[in-house]
């Protein structure tokens, strides 16, 4: 019976091909996506123990509680820099010396700070001697910076600025650009820069007094004699020093190489994700063959049935040929996998994002995991075709076989009404072929269906996200618009970056009046949380309780706090609650008013809002995350800024939308894969259609239709197929919406119907469907009438 | 070859179908087989003529040479005066769409249309309109003007072979062939379909090749062809039934 399945498979190599196709997307996409990330696992792990290896320890300031390297909305406390010799003094410590590494940025040639950040900008105290164990930066060319005036930056930036020893180079760290000369190119570990950063080594002292920090520095990096262990030392330095914090590099993360761990992570689940749903739309193709193939061999059943197979063997070479399909789609996913991740890896290169080159790494667990999703969701799929198969009587055999003549349930009965109005206008203008085409669509509607509901997963999502995304810039711009009160608003020059109180400084010297909006972290309730302040007037709370004369009067104990927070603790206006700051500082405040949060909030606002005098007692961080300005020429006040963007308000919340849009057209991508998957479902349905109406192909051929006609017929079916997809992901899509916005409509997320966006999809589909038609339209057109007629 | 009848009023040179010299070889080298060995024929128009043969006797091979559903290997035909054998996939289309009419042994509707919308099916695909006095009369006259609506699933087997000669005929073809029309039916079902046949024939004066082995069937014609080994060996002008299986046993015992 094996053999037998077997040869049938191969028989039928097209078919066989174009099921296998479905599920091949879907392995792939779940096989790259784990090759990919392990990939970039892999390199940052490399650039990890490049950063952090020869480090054993780190001192640090004592915080009230951890504070992540990638919380960039933190400031992390510093210590006295005399703590470095009291370091060095302690037994086990073989080489130890002062870091400090905050931002700063490179000015490209044309005036713009180069990278997407992260920008390191590093304080690095050449002149200890082995201090080169605890930096990952390795001079390329030149030497060290040794005083004011002197960098070192990352061997990228200078190769694209053609930059080198010697040149004269701007920096800025949030504020005004500073003159430097370079004096030395460095690497990352083994790379010329780790993925799309930029950094900019300067002598200690320098980077003192760039970023501020006085006597200050962020921290003691500590090796360790031969022979005491890391972990040791951490124990020896923290009995000596209780006043700091003694915490290995990795755990210090100072290169912020958890976050891309973290985005490494997100990256892998939306992978999978859609390619689940790959899989999940291939799966749906895999029955629908399956049940058609039984179907057509009804008769070769009951022959088999009538030799003396049992039901049991009738089953297994249906299931057989089922998983024959799954381990070969699966093989051929997993290694077009590997040529995804191939293709990215050439993409990041081709867009200078520099990775160690930790060569491709094909974990086991990715050959497991995609060989067992794809034959098992293959052989999940035919269980129900080979039940089926197997109630197949032996009386069949001699019977005239005409599949699909079962009962018409309601699910079919819906598929056929749909068919018959979608039917239509093929109907109206496709002459004989479209009204045939119809009656085609609408003849198995079961089948039509199971087709269609591969399209409908797809559609569905598109729909529900196209939808929720127009609510949520629906209701992200009107808020925006409402609490922005100032005609400009300020930023880093890549739109994001803070800005260093200077900026804002300079503003209100030039006239202008000035919004600073600080952040920084703190622990209420036992949770961190981000505490805000506004230094100015240009902000306007959405207001549940208080008004806006609430936020002028907060004083040293006021607070503003976000509807949902004060829900979640219990507190209305009058109560009390604290807040304990990193270096410790406990404030006790009063909530003074209640506002409302969008559910996207660009601006990044924590949940309390403290006055600037509360602010000051407590928190350090006084990068300003948006500056908003009014009354006055904010660019020109800037011109000595390179790294400030001003724009009107308007054109802020322009670009913040266009990010909403980018993310849509990333999500629009990755379900087109789904998308594409059903249009394999549908060519494989209309290929089987085509097989078993040979005879009528023939006879429509002998009474006077054209090749062109019978390519139409075909092509007006696969559209109708389509269309019934779409439309009903699209109802799916709306309805699933109208759930989620409902469920958010406190937040103010609305639900309107993308018409202009609906009318596109059912022209997409349209589109699919004549793409799926092509290659069963050319073999129906090619079909020999006379054999045609002669098939039984 | 040619046999003009006595009541035939068409002359012999306005033939609706003529053959020449005709051919067929299936595959080549040693295992090659001539299924037509040199055959020349002319059916006038007007004429109902029978082929008749046993198995492989090439009868339906000629069939479908002479309906330009295959190409000769050598020789001609000619159908309403034009040369179909060298006739491109396109021409072949407009060829069927105008001068020929099919009836096949399983009847071949299709499924998903009513009776009259497979009647109406040449005119559909053709594009051309006739006036719904002329469709009303043609499903009157094969009996199904009740049953316009019901589909080929919904009619005996009679019924479906009688649509389906309404089919052949509504174009008005200058040809109509009919492959062993009354194979699948039961005598009396099968008698009816001759009748129709033979009155299409008579009343309209419809050019009609018919292949079969029936001798009943083959006496409704005004002629029968006689086909051996590829070869014609019997030409009859209207024999009776009796004369047929005469001449069938002749015909055999060569």
């Amino acid at each position: 019976m094996t053999r037998i399945a077997l040869k049938s498979l191969a028989a039928r190599r097209l078919r066989t091909a174009l099921t296998a196709l479905a599920i091949v997307l879907g392995v792939a996409m779940v096989s790259g996506a784990f090759t990919i990330t392990d990939t970039m696992r892999g390199a940052a792990d490399s650039l990890s123990s490049a950063a952090y290896d020869g480090t054993d320890a780190v001192v640090t300031a004592r915080t009230a509680f951890a504070v992540d390297a990638n919380d960039w909305t933190a400031k992390r406390p510093t210590v006295d820099g005399g703590l470095l010799e009291q370091v060095r003094s302690l037994p086990g410590v073989a080489v130890a010396a002062a870091d400090i590494t905050d931002e700063a940025k490179i000015i490209k040639r044309d005036g713009k700070p180069a990278g997407d950040g992260p920008y390191f900008g590093v304080g690095f105290d050449a002149t200890t001697p082995g201090a080169e164990r605890l930096t990952p930066f390795r001079l390329d060319t030149g030497r060290w910076a040794a005083g004011p005036g002197e960098v070192v930056i990352d061997a990228a930036s200078a190769e694209d600025q053609d930059y080198g020893v010697g040149s004269d180079i701007q920096v800025t760290a949030r504020g005004e650009a500073h003159d430097f000369r370079v004096v030395g190119t460095a690497k990352f570990g083994s790379v010329k820069s780790m993925g799309v950063t930029t950094s900019a080594v300067f002598d200690l002292a320098a980077a003192q007094q760039l970023f501020g920090r006085g006597n200050e520095v962020d921290g003691i990096l500590v090796a360790g004699r031969e022979g005491v262990p890391a972990a040791e030392l951490r124990t020896r330095l923290a009995e000596a020093l209780p006043q700091a914090q003694v915490v290995s590099a990795a755990e210090q993360d100072r290169f912020t190489l958890e976050g891309l761990e973290q985005f490494i992570s997100i990256i892998r689940i939306a992978l999978l994700v859609f390619g689940g749903v790959a899989v999940l739309v291939g799966a749906f193709t895999i029955f629908n063959t399956l049940s058609i193939t039984v179907a057509q061999r009804t008769r070769e059943l009951g022959l088999l049935r009538m030799v003396g197979a049992a039901r049991r063997q009738v089953l297994g070479s249906v299931l057989v040929e089922a998983l024959a399909v799954g381990v070969l789609a699966s093989v051929v996913g997993l290694v077009a996998g590997l040529g995804l991740a191939k293709a990215l890896d050439a993409l990041f290169d081709a867009m200078k994002i520099s990775l160690p080159d930790a060569g491709t790494v094909f974990a086991t667990r990715t050959i497991v995991v995609s060989l067992l999703v794809g034959t098992g969701v293959t052989l999940v799929a035919g269980l129900l075709p080979a039940w089926r198969a197997t109630r197949v009587s032996p009386v069949a055999a001699l019977r005239d076989a005409t599949p699909g003549a079962g009962r018409v349930r309601l699910p079919s009965r819906a598929a056929r009404a749909m068919a018959s109005l979608l039917g239509r206008p093929a109907q109206a203008i496709g002459g004989a072929s479209g009204g045939l085409a119809r009656r085609n669509a609408m003849r198995q509607p079961g089948r039509t269906m199971t087709t269609a509901v591969a399209l409908t997963i797809g559609v569905a999502l598109v729909t529900l996200v196209t939808v929720v995304a127009a609510g949520l810039k629906d209701t992200t711009r009107g808020s925006l618009e409402q609490r922005i009160a100032a005609s400009h608003v300020v930023t880093g020059a890549d739109g994001w970056s803070p800005t260093g109180p200077q900026v804002a400084k300079t503003l209100a010297d030039a006239g202008l009046a000035v919004t600073t909006i600080h952040q920084d972290r703190a622990l209420a309730f036992g949770d961190k949380e981000t505490v805000n302040t506004f230094r100015g007037d240009g902000w306007r709370f959405e207001w549940v309780r208080g008004d806006d004369a609430v936020a002028g009067r907060l004083g040293v104990d006021g607070a503003v706090v976000d509807e949902g927070w004060a829900t979640e603790h219990g507190l209305a206006v009058g109560d009390g609650f604290q807040l304990t700051s990193a270096t410790g500082t406990q404030l006790d405040l009063i909530v003074r008013g209640i506002e409302h949060s969008p559910v996207i909030d660009v601006t990044g606002l924590g949940p309390v809002t403290v006055g600037p005098a509360a602010y000051d007692r407590a928190f350090e961080n006084e990068v300003s995350f948006y500056t908003l300005a009014s009354g006055g020429d904010a660019a020109r006040a800037l011109a000595a800024f390179p790294d400030t963007k001003s724009r009107t308000t308007g054109a802020f919340v322009d670009e913040n939308m266009q990010i909403l849009d980018q993310l849509l057209a990333i999500f629009y991508v990755l379900l087109a894969l789904a998308v594409i998957v059903s249009l394999f479902g549908i060519v494989n349905t209309l290929v089987l259609a085509t097989f078993e109406r040979t005879r009528e192909l023939g006879t429509l051929r002998a009474v006077g239709m054209s090749r062109r006609q019978v390519r139409r017929m075909v092509r007006h079916e696969s559209i109708i197929t389509a269309l019934i997809g779409a439309v009903s992901g699209m109802a799916l899509g709306l309805v699933l919406a109208a759930g989620v916005t409902s469920a958010f409509s406190d937040e103010g997320l609305s639900f309107a119907i993308p018409a202009g966006s609906l009318i596109a999809f059912a022209a997409v589909a349209v589109v699919a469907g004549v793409l799926a038609a092509v290659l069963p339209a050319r073999r129906a057109a090619k079909m020999n009438v006379l054999v045609a007629l002669a098939y039984e | 070859m040619t046999v003009a009848l006595a009541h035939d009023p068409v002359p012999a040179t306005s033939a609706a179908v003529a053959a020449r010299a005709l051919t067929r070889r299936y595959g080549d080298g040693e295992s090659a087989v001539d299924a037509l060995r040199g055959v020349s024929l002319e059916v006038p128009a007007g004429q109902f003529t029978a082929v008749m043969g046993p198995s492989g006797s090439g009868k339906s091979t000629l069939m479908h040479l002479l309906a330009g559903l295959d190409r000769p290997s050598a020789g001609s035909v000619h159908v309403g005066g034009q040369e179909i054998s060298t006739m491109g996939e396109r021409q072949l289309t407009k060829l069927r769409r105008k001068h020929i009419g099919f009836v096949f042994q399983s009847f071949n509707l299709l499924p998903t249309l009513t009776a009259e919308e497979n009647v109406t099916l040449p005119l559909t695909i053709a594009r051309v309109k006739r006036p719904a006095g002329e469709l009303d009369s043609l499903l009157d006259r094969v009996g199904l003007t009740d049953r316009r609506d019901h589909k080929p699933s919904e009619l005996s087997g009679g019924q479906q072979q009688r649509v389906a000669i309404a089919r052949a005929l509504v174009a008005k073809p200058t040809v109509l062939f009919a492959d062993e029309p009354t194979g699948n039916l039961d005598s009396a079902a099968g008698a009816a379909v001759l009748a129709l046949l033979r009155d299409a024939v008579t009343l309209d004066g419809q050019t009609t090749v018919m292949v079969t082995h029936d001798p009943r069937a083959a006496a409704a014609a005004d002629r029968v062809l006689f086909l051996a080994d590829g070869r014609i060996v019997g030409d009859l002008a209207a024999p009776t039934e009796d004369e047929i299986i005469a001449a069938m046993r002749e015909a055999s015992a060569r």
